[in-house]
Order: C-alpha cells, then structure tokens, then sequence
C-alpha cells in the first residue's frame, strides 16, 4: 500500500507538472486581459490533435513536433484576438462569456468534423520507455512532459519578473489605464499577451497528449481541471499555477489509489466548489481583481 | 441609438443615452407583446394539430426549448448570470422521471413535479457553491459540472450506467395520440414559462435581477439580497428545466447520459436566448421559433454541401450556431427583440 501510495505520489507530481504547463495559458489570459477563456480546454485539445497529427500522421519526432505546435497556438491566438477579443476589450462579462462560448462550440466543431471522435493515442516513438528505479516506475513521456511544463512555468516566472517587457505586462495587468500612460502600448501588448496565453495553451495540449489519450468531445473534463488549478493557485504567479497543479496531480492520482476511479471526478469537483466557498473574493492575495 | 456596432468606443454613447432616450421613446402599448405571444402559440397550437407527425416532433423541439430557456433567461438574460449547464438541469429532470418510472413505475403525471423538484435540489447545490460570487464562477462552473454529470450517471448502478434507462409511454394509445400528448403537455408548459417570465419582468424580483446585472455591489447597497435574487431565479428556472426533462423522457421513451448531458443543449438554450433577446420575455419565445427551425433546416440541408469533393458530416450545423452566438454577441447583444423594441431610457450597458 505505502509502495503504492508513493507510486502514486510521484505520478501525481508529474501529472501535476503537466496540470501546470496547461493551466498557464488560462492564468496569464485572465490576470492580464481580464478575459474569461472558457475556450481554452477546446484550444488545448485542437493543440493535442495537431501534435496528434504531426507525430502519427507526419512521423516527427515528438520533442520536435511541440515548436510548430506551439508557433501555430500563437498565429492563431493573434488572430482570434482580431477577429473577436479585440472587439471585446470594453464589454460585459456576460458579453465576453457569451462570445468565447462560441468560440468554444466553434473550435471543438472543427476538432470533431477534422478528426473524428475517436480516441487518440500519441506513439511515442523513443519516449515509450519506463524508468524503473527500484519500486517506482515512471513513463518516460510523463517525466518529458512534466519537465518541459516546470522549465516553461519558471521561464514565464522569471520573464514576469526579469524583463522589461514582463514589467509592462504586471503594469497592464495592475492598471491598464496608468500603464498607458507612463508609455506602454497597451492595445499592442495586450495582442501579444494574448497570442502568447494561446501559445501556452497549445503547448498545453501537447503535454497532455504525451501523458493521456484524449477525444476532441471530452475536453470539458481539462477545462474543470485548469480553472482548479486556476482558482486554487490565483492569478499573477506563474510559480504559484505550477505548485497548485502539483497538489492537484497528487490529490488525483492519490484518490485514484484509494478509491473507484469514479470518485476521483467528485472529490475533485467537490474540491473545485470548496475552493471556490472558500476563496470567494481575494485570489492568492489580489483582492481586487475581478476575477 | 441602434446597435453599437462593435466600435469600442462608448463613452458619448454613455453621456447621451438617457437624453436620446427620453427624447425617441414612443412608448409601444403594453399589449403589443401579449398578443404577438399569444399569435405565435396559436399558430404552434393549430399547427400541432394539424401538420404531419414529423413536423408535430419538430414543434414539440421549439416548446422544450421554449420552456427551457424562459427557465434559463430569468438569470441569464434579466441577472446576467450565465448558465452553460442548462443540459445538466434538464437532465436531473430526465433521470428523476425515467428512473421513477422504470423502477418504480410511477406515472408521467406523478414523476413530472419530483422531476422539477430534483433539477431544483442540484440547482440549489450548484448556486450556494456559485451565486455569492461574480458570475464568471457561475458560468465556469455550470459548464464543467455537464463532464461530471455524465459521469455520476454512468457509474451509478440505479442510473442504468451507460446503458440508459427505458422509459414507459405516457399514455395508451397510438403514435399520433402519444405525440399529441407530450405536445400539449409542453404547449401548456410553455405558456405557464412565459407567463412566469413576463410576471418576473414586471415585479419588483425581475427589477432587481436587471439591478444586479447592471452593477450587482450598488444593488447591494441599495438593499436588493442579491444571493437570494439570484437563488431564487435559478430556482425558478431549474424547475422548467427538469420538468421539460421529464416530458423529453416519457417522450423518446430512453435516455442515456451522453445524449442527456450533452453541450449542444446548453448551446441551444443560451443562442435561443441571444438570438432572441437576452432579458425579454419574449425573446425566448420567438429565438426559439428561429433556432429550430434553423437547425432543422441545416440537419437536412448541409448533409448535401460538398466542401472540397468532402461530404460535410451532420456537425456542421454546430459551427453555424456557434458562429451565430459570436455574431450576435459581438454585434446584436439584444437579439432580434433589440432591433424591434427601444429599450426604456432605463439602463446602460458598457
């Protein structure tokens, strides 16, 4: 039992590493442009059927195939926020919710109409392998995917923090109004802030794909785990999305060994509803912030 | 003051509005409404007794979502709280009465009030969890709880798991009586929905439900219980769902959880809503009218579009929709009720 429980104490890290990399995406969207992304999970699924197709279609290699996965998420982040979030830049929130759950309906349509509803399994190719250190064996792909996601978060973290260009971004995120003023180019930045959440999200997809099978129709399942993550971890933190994922991961993956696999789903949902009681008002210390 | 049409530029907008207001509103008689409401259920009433028995299904679509989304517009529309589980609700209310029915072997009549009550129990756990907050945790969590319903039912035993469950026909006869039937019983749903709508939109509870969507913390402070308010729409609302859940379950006689817990509802109910007229209660009414009959239309027509020497498959008819609930988001937010009715000098909506 206790061997079991560790197993699954180190799957539950990496599986949280992975909850991270695909939450980011949502986080940055929100904490900056104040956007609700309810279609991020379809993104993220486009972004793993697109990886899908590269690796098995194409046959790349699959650290490779993440690059074009991953500049592909940004083009089209730029172009969503032309063609639909610019025009929502000084809307309601109902407006806003209204028009990404379009966009949600739209994007998983095309995933479906595209590439069936079947469930997809990525081949591996040289990531197939297992570790096996003694009474813990551990996937490959899950130790890839949960490293890249840890070495994404802490560049994010330190590009926030380090850069002149991460600065602009907390000023916008902090107040877009003052921000303009002392000089940022508010409508540019947030373009960028936008396509890169995109980029994060499709990059996201990727992760997930190396760790899970997945179909374009169940995607509502990694929307309820990224705004967990989202709302336990708070907004404006890279570091504290990716320590929110891992205490996810392992609740999951510990629930798992203990009780049904059914049950994992509530106690996870009745965490997402407790989290959301508790921390009504003031995530993580930003008590203004809208969300 | 048509539509703003998408410039983000608002704020002479803002400054003009309750003076271009009072100066063009010709106030329409109050009984304009009515009478259209009553037209188009007359129309649905004759027809429904007259057309070919395909098209009675099709009717009997366009009254279960009306009944649903008159339920769904009372806080989506009037408080701006979205709800993007519909399908979850309309559920409860499906499974409350087929397995009332198939285990114990109570009657359509007898299982339609437990129907409602149960959509209204997962309702008030849904909005205690949800309502004291903004209302993008409403929407989040309403959409992601359609995953999680899928699954309690197919992992509990009593639910019939994947299976689904059989239900009895509601009455004996034939085919034409049995359809007959369900569709008056939804026309009579209907018509108590709409009233319970129009009541909401001229009593104190649907002036404090538009307070709450204009600026929910100076509603609070003006002395409206928001959480309450906003309870008790979802309440009201959770109640038409479920029992139109229970009439959609003796009416196709099974139910399984994908079918029954299924997006496309949700997104039918809210591009009613939209398309119609968010916060009127007729909107619902004539939205519901134009989406039905849109999307029998396209489940007929696009099955004969080739894309490409590709045969588009029957999805297609989503992403029309979907695209339509952007448009309209983005450049119609009062729905075809907004091109028709001036909006009282009453509110401004930035």
């Amino acid at each position: 039992m206790l061997e079991q429980l560790l197993q699954a104490g180190v799957n539950g890290i990496l599986l949280g590493g992975v909850y991270g990399g695909f939450a980011v995406g949502l986080s940055l969207i929100l904490g900056v442009l104040r956007i609700v992304n309810i279609a991020h999970s379809a993104v993220l699924i486009i972004g793993a059927l697109g990886y899908w197709q590269l690796v098995n279609g194409l046959g790349l290699d699959p650290l490779l195939a993440i690059v074009p996965i991953v500049l592909l998420g940004y083009l089209l982040g730029l172009g969503v926020q032309r063609g639909v979030a610019h025009y929502l830049r000084r809307e309601s929130d109902t407006t806003v919710l209204l028009a990404f759950f379009g966009l949600m309906v739209v994007i998983e349509t095309i995933a479906i109409i595209v590439w069936t509803t079947d469930t997809k399994t990525l081949d591996l190719h040289y990531l197939g392998g297992v570790l096996d250190l003694g009474f813990l064996r551990v996937p490959v792909a899950r130790v890839v995917a949960a490293g890249l996601s840890f070495a994404l978060l802490v560049a994010l973290h330190l590009f926030l923090t380090r850069t002149l260009t991460g600065s602009a971004i907390r000023g916008l995120s902090s107040n877009r109004d003052v921000a303009e003023m002392v000089g940022i180019d508010g409508n540019r930045l947030s373009r960028h802030v936008f396509a890169m959440s995109i980029a994060f999200s499709a990059f996201g997809g990727t992760a997930l794909a190396l760790v899970v099978p997945f179909t374009p129709q169940d995607h509502l399942r990694w929307l309820a785990w990224a705004f967990l993550v989202v709302i336990l971890g708070g907004l404006g933190s890279a570091l504290r999305t990716l320590v929110a994922g891992v205490v996810i991961g392992v609740v999951e993956s510990v629930v798992g060994v203990l009780l049904p696999f059914q049950y994992t789903y509530l106690v996870l949902y009745g965490l997402l509803a407790v989290v959301l009681l508790v921390r009504n008002q003031g995530l993580g210390g930003l008590k203004a912030r809208s969300l | 003051m048509a539509e703003r049409s998408g410039s983000p530029v608002v704020s002479e907008d803002i400054a003009l509005a309750p003076a271009v207001a009072a100066a063009s509103v010709r106030r329409r008689p109050w009984w304009i409404g009515p009478v259209i409401a009553a037209a188009i259920f007359a129309v649905l009433g004759v027809l429904g007794f007259t057309l070919a028995l395909g098209s009675v299904t099709t009717l009997i679509v366009v009254l279960l979502y009306v009944t649903i989304a008159q339920g769904w517009n009372l806080l989506g529309g009037y408080g701006g709280y979205l709800n993007f589980g519909a399908a979850v609700l309309f559920g409860t209310g499906a499974y409350t009465a087929a397995v009332l029915n198939s285990s114990l072997k109570w009657g359509f009549f007898a299982t339609l009030p437990l129907a409602a009550a149960g959509a209204v129990i997962v309702s008030l756990v849904i909005g205690i969890a949800t309502l004291r907050l903004r209302s993008h945790y409403f929407a989040i969590f309403t959409l992601v709880l359609t995953f999680l319903a899928a699954v309690v039912v197919r992992n509990v035993p009593l639910f019939g798991g994947a299976n689904g469950v059989y239900v009895a026909v509601p009455i004996d006869g034939n085919n034409r009586a049995i359809t007959l039937f369900v569709f008056v019983t939804l026309l009579v749903l209907a018509i108590i929905a709409t009233i319970v709508a129009w009541a909401v939109e001229h009593s104190r509870f649907g002036n404090a439900l538009v307070a709450i969507k204009e600026d929910e913390p100076a509603a609070q402070v003006l002395g409206v219980r928001t959480t309450s308010v906003k309870l008790w729409a979802l309440v009201i609302g959770a109640a038409l769902a479920g029992a139109a859940g229970a009439v959609y379950a003796f009416q196709t006689g099974y139910i399984e959880p994908n079918g029954t817990f299924d997006v496309s509802l949700s997104l039918d109910i809210v591009l009613l809503c939209v398309v119609g007229g968010l916060g009127s209660w007729i909107g619902p009414l004539i939205g519901g009218v134009i989406v039905v009959v849109l999307q029998q239309w396209l489940r007929v027509a696009i099955p004969d579009i080739s894309l490409f020497g590709v045969q588009l498959p029957a999805e297609a008819s989503r992403l029309v929709l979907g695209v339509l609930l952007i448009v309209f988001a983005l450049f119609a937010r009062r729905g075809i009720v907004g091109f028709v009715v001036r909006r009282r000098g009453r509110s401004v909506t930035v």
